[in-house]
């Protein structure tokens, strides 16, 4: 890894003289970016894994808002515990409405669709966008000139698009297919970098300019071709395919310089087929990477999917899904063998959360570092509770959902909070619970969205009350 | 025909109603959501108004079709393509995730995503600037002799009327010449280059774009030439309309299914025919997923002779199979369903226990009797199904034979159930493992339907070795009852279902639903019902012989026809 401290013009430079570069590359290298400059952006991820934690170990204990401990799964973020938020008592209220409606589907595929949603399901999809899509297309309606790309989505092992696979979407019926490969987003990410080294030529980059233009000018003559006598369906593919081709145009203009200086160029990622730790670490390098370099604000981060995804088999013995049912034994029995697979499995996706967070961590940025500028949303389809009447499996109440970041403008961090989640009897009314959708509504405004709800207002309007401090 | 499908239907419902009364399609579904979507729009609503008492086309003689969604090119089909137009092979795995309707790549449904754009600007840039190498041999023609603009322009008209499957309109053209004049400033061959980025990079290209021209019909719109051309060649031929066929298409021969079925039984005589139909079959029985990083895993320590070589040679097989079933063979479901012979090569000798000087030239392989039945005991089958290592194998094969082969849909696993395996799981036989699903009431109505079918397959490992004893040491029983189908009864081993399923209507009417997902990328809906009944009438009368059940499908309405969706 080394620095890129470039100059425009020695940039320019080396655009223009690399041969190579002429027929491949396109502009807004990643030397394009000074080391200082502008402010840091509000940036935001999404994190999603399956199944949840098991719920003994995941909470903190002590008293909340007051003396409290990380709980044993997250023990090894101690040194981050001032910027965690735990909002204790949320229910994926959606999900459970859901599920008793229609009985068109289990836990895992609603509170997979739900969660960063909040909306309704038709069908496999969200009718709405999820929270970090709508943060991701309210900042660049804001600021559209600024990044390479509203948002940026990865994951490992999430499956092809679907009802128990996607949970991240950018509108209604529109999933995200998140990038699983580490090699193509590496290649997407620094496909602006190029040879350096060679003489100058302004003239050289006016050219090339032009003939990047003319090239996105006929490809936007074919669209609009071919878009113009589409339905309302294909519209939705149009404007989506437009949107891609207006981000290639925007790299033709010179974007702000970077805001950080971790603005560096990552090692290509060398990553055996399946290695789920090495490839996890891989796209959340790339993450930090894209971050520092102001190519994006918003990222979205997916591992696996609501049924799996991560093969524990041969870590374990034993799937995440069949260790999360049989913990509990349907809820008859406690087996002590098992939640101890569960908490081993936890520890082990606790370990690529503190990956994430601490190299977020250590960016300094701003005032603070890249963390204190990043919202970090971690959200799950269902959970694993100790005590429940049915069976421990795939619960969607007291949902794990927790923050981490965001503290130079979201919220007030380093705390654990309470909200009503009293234990329903099997005809609770489940409004005494705290639905999530006030926790996605805080989110919004948290970045400026002057919203009253997020996702289907009728599961739970307003924001989640106390996150301000 | 049409009181035939009510019958079927009704039959279907009856005997799927216990499994938890989830009837039809997937509720789960494969990210196309046109199963909810399209059984909204049955019936009334496709003659906009206008049709005989709302019924549309109840008797067959009217066009009927439902709605299809443009489709983005899979991965397959962009790798064919890009080989046709510049004879350069190109890696999509980096960047090309396809998604689904039923087993079949679609990209119907799914926006392309900002990495997608990004990913065909990248791919273009690189395919034109090695294309433009020999640039004689790309634009056909000599810019010192014939002067640049005239090279370009002919240049021009070919390549892009070829990449987008027709005509260009004048705005089209003009941009094109225009980035050729930009690029010209520099050279010729950069200006060739940036029309070859443009074109690779513009959606007529990218999309498989449907419009047609209105009919009498309010909302229904018979296809161009043009677009039956390319609906036949991306079924056929999985890639684009060759000369012979977008001529076909220019002198009207493509406006009437005469003249489609004409052109259907010349690209079924060609080579091209047998990647078009192992792509499908590999599709259908998940084999391709084999080639998917990460789709398919094992445990190392189970199945150690596991490696991309080895999956590789599967999928190979499974080609070659399907190549001689169409040159050789009688291209019957039949045989694709019961052939005792294989084609192992490579690695897969060790995994069918043959030696390589026991294979013929022509590699065509005669298993021992009793050891082997068709595509279902392939290797290739064997190691996809299950995709993950458990040790509910007969439960994963079972569902798969439902959804793929018979085209019936399970609801997903209820929420609450523990799945784990008792202990000493590694010990127990299937049927061990299956007691509580045949014992509970709340089970019994789904895994009855799955596991006995998996049980006929136990004789085969994770990947697809033959044994007589399962990994707990017990002796296989590969006996069963098949039951929720037209062909139900007991049956001892995979050749005896096998055989059961070659007999069955339902699964020859299930091959018809996959060849009608993967020739348009979506599910049949209500107003298809004609189209997919002549196909599958078509293929039982044909005796199960592919071809004829394809035959139907390019000659029927659905194919020929296009619903507009509402504006």
């Amino acid at each position: 890894m080394s620095r890129l401290k470039v100059s425009r013009r020695t940039l320019i430079s080396s655009l223009a003289g690399s041969a190579a570069f002429a027929g491949l590359r396109p502009l807004l290298p990643w030397e394009l970016r000074s080391a200082e400059g502008a402010t840091p952006p509000r940036r935001m991820i999404s994190f999603f894994h399956p199944m949840g934690f098991w719920e003994p170990s995941f909470w903190p204990t002590g008293t909340p808002g007051g003396t409290w401990q990380l709980g044993e799964t997250l023990a090894g973020l101690e040194r981050l515990k001032p910027k965690l938020i735990f909002p204790d008592g949320l229910l994926t209220y959606g999900a459970l409405y859901f599920q008793k409606s229609t009985g068109g589907d289990n836990n895992h595929g609603a509170g997979m669709t739900l969660m960063f949603s909040g909306s309704a399901k038709s069908g496999s999809y969200a009718t709405g966008p999820s929270i970090e899509q709508a943060v991701a297309q309210h900042l660049v309606a804001s600021n559209p000139n600024r990044w390479d790309r509203a948002r940026w989505d990865l994951g490992f092992g999430t499956g092809a698009p679907g009802g128990h696979s996607t949970c991240f979407f950018l509108g209604s019926g529109q999933p995200v297919n998140p990038q699983n490969n580490p090699k193509a987003a590496f290649d997407d990410l620094t496909r602006v970098i190029r040879p350096s080294g060679a003489t100058v030529d302004e003239t050289a980059i006016a050219r090339l300019r032009a003939q990047k233009k003319s090239v996105i000018d006929a490809v936007l003559a074919d669209l609009n071709s071919v878009c113009a006598r589409v339905g309302a369906a294909e519209k939705q593919k149009c404007e989506a395919h437009l949107d891609g081709i207006r981000m290639l145009e925007n790299r033709l203009k010179t974007l702000t310089p970077s805001v950080s200086p971790g603005c560096t160029q990552p090692a290509a990622p060398v990553v055996a087929n399946g290695d789920a730790v090495a490839t996890i670490q891989a796209q959340m390098d790339l993450i930090v990477a894209a971050f520092a370099c102001d190519l994006t604000p918003v990222a979205s981060m997916q591992i696996g999917h609501a049924d799996g995804g991560v093969s524990f088999e041969s870590l374990f013995g034993q799937g995440q899904h069949d260790v999360t049912h049989a913990v509990s034994n349907g809820g008859n029995q406690f087996k002590p063998e098992i939640a101890a697979i569960h908490k081993k499995i936890d520890l082990w996706y606790a370990e690529r959360i503190g990956y994430l967070l601490n190299k977020l961590d250590s960016i300094p940025e701003g005032q603070g570092t890249m963390l204190d500028n990043t919202l970090v949303l971690f959200g799950t389809d269902t959970t694993t509770q100790s005590d429940r009447r049915v069976c421990g499996a795939h619960s969607i109440e007291r949902i794990p959902m927790f923050m981490a970041g965001g503290g130079a403008f979201a919220f007030k961090t380093g705390r654990w909070l309470k909200y009503p989640n009293r234990s329903p009897s099997a005809n609770d009314a489940p409004l005494t619970w705290t639905p999530h959708h006030r926790l996605l509504t805080s989110i919004a405004r948290a970045f400026g969205m002057n919203v009253d709800s997020f996702g289907n207002a009728g599961w739970g309007s307003g924001p989640l009350v106390g996150l301000e401090g | 025909m049409g009181s035939s499908w009510h019958v079927r239907l009704f039959l279907a419902t009856v005997l799927l109603g216990g499994c938890t009364g989830a009837i039809g399609r997937n509720p789960d579904g494969d990210g196309t959501g046109g199963g909810a979507g399209n059984a909204l729009w049955g019936g009334g609503r496709s003659g906009h108004g206008g049709g005989p008492g709302g019924v549309v086309g109840a008797d067959c003689k009217q066009p009927a079709v439902d709605v299809a969604r443009w489709r983005r090119l899979t991965a397959v089909q962009y790798r064919n393509t890009i080989s046709d137009l510049t004879g350069l092979s190109v890696d999509t795995t980096p960047f090309l995730q396809d998604t689904t309707v039923g087993p079949f790549a679609a990209n119907a449904l799914v926006a392309p995503q900002p990495g997608d754009i990004d990913a065909y600007q990248v791919a273009a840039e690189t395919i034109a600037s090695d294309a433009v190498r020999d640039l004689t041999k790309l634009t056909g023609c000599d810019a010192a002799v014939l002067g640049d603009e005239a090279c370009a322009f002919k240049f021009i008209d070919a390549f892009a009327t070829r990449a987008f499957r027709g005509p260009m309109l004048p705005p089209q053209r003009e941009a094109l010449i225009a980035a050729y004049r930009v690029g010209r400033q520099e050279s010729h061959a950069t200006g060739i280059r940036l029309v070859v980025e443009s074109v690779l990079q513009s959606p007529s290209f990218l999309y498989i774009a449907e419009f047609g021209e209105p009919t009498d019909t309010p909302g229904l719109h018979r296809l161009s030439g043009y677009e039956v051309a390319t609906r036949l060649s991306y079924l056929l031929w999985s890639t684009s309309p060759d000369a012979a066929l977008a001529a076909a298409a220019a002198d009207g021969t493509l406006d009437a299914p005469d003249g489609i079925r004409e052109q259907a039984v010349r690209m079924m005589a060609s080579p091209r025919f047998r990647k078009g139909a192992a792509s499908f079959v590999a599709q259908m029985f998940e084999v391709s997923r084999l080639g998917v990083a990460g789709a398919v895993v094992k445990d190392p320590n189970k199945s150690p002779d596991d490696s991309a070589l080895l999956r590789a040679s599967m999928q190979e097989e499974v080609s070659r199979f399907v190549d001689d079933l169409f040159v050789h063979g009688d291209g019957s479901l039949r045989t694709l369903l019961t052939a005792t012979h294989g084609f192992p090569a490579g690695p897969l000798l060790k995994i069918y226990g043959v030696a390589a000087d026991q294979i013929p030239a022509d590699g065509r392989y005669e298993f021992a009797a009793g050891t082997r039945a068709g595509l279902l005991t392939q290797a290739g089958f064997l190691a996809a199904v299950p995709a993950i290592p458990t040790a509910y194998t007969a439960v994963h094969r079972g569902k798969m034979l439902r959804t793929h082969v018979m085209c019936q849909t399970l609801p997903p696993p209820m929420a609450n159930i523990d799945f784990t395996p008792p202990p000493g799981a590694d010990k127990l036989s299937q049927q061990q493992l299956a007691r509580e699903h045949q014992e509970n009431p709340t089970c019994v109505s789904c895994h009855e339907l799955m596991d006995p079918l998996g049980f006929a397959l136990e004789k085969y490992d994770a990947l697809g070795r033959f044994r007589t004893t399962d990994a707990g040491g017990n002796p296989i029983d590969s006996s069963g009852e098949l039951v929720g189908l037209d062909v139900d009864g007991t049956f001892d081993g995979i050749a005896a279902l096998a055989g059961k399923l070659a007999d069955s209507r339902d699964v020859s009417d299930c091959f018809a639903i996959q060849w009608f997902r993967f020739a348009f990328g979506r599910e049949p809906g209500e107003a298809d019902r004609c189209g997919l009944t002549a196909v599958k009438e078509a293929l039982a009368a044909a005796n199960g012989d592919l071809r004829e059940g394809l035959l139907a499908l390019v000659a029927s309405d659905v194919f020929r026809f296009r619903k507009m969706e509402a504006p």
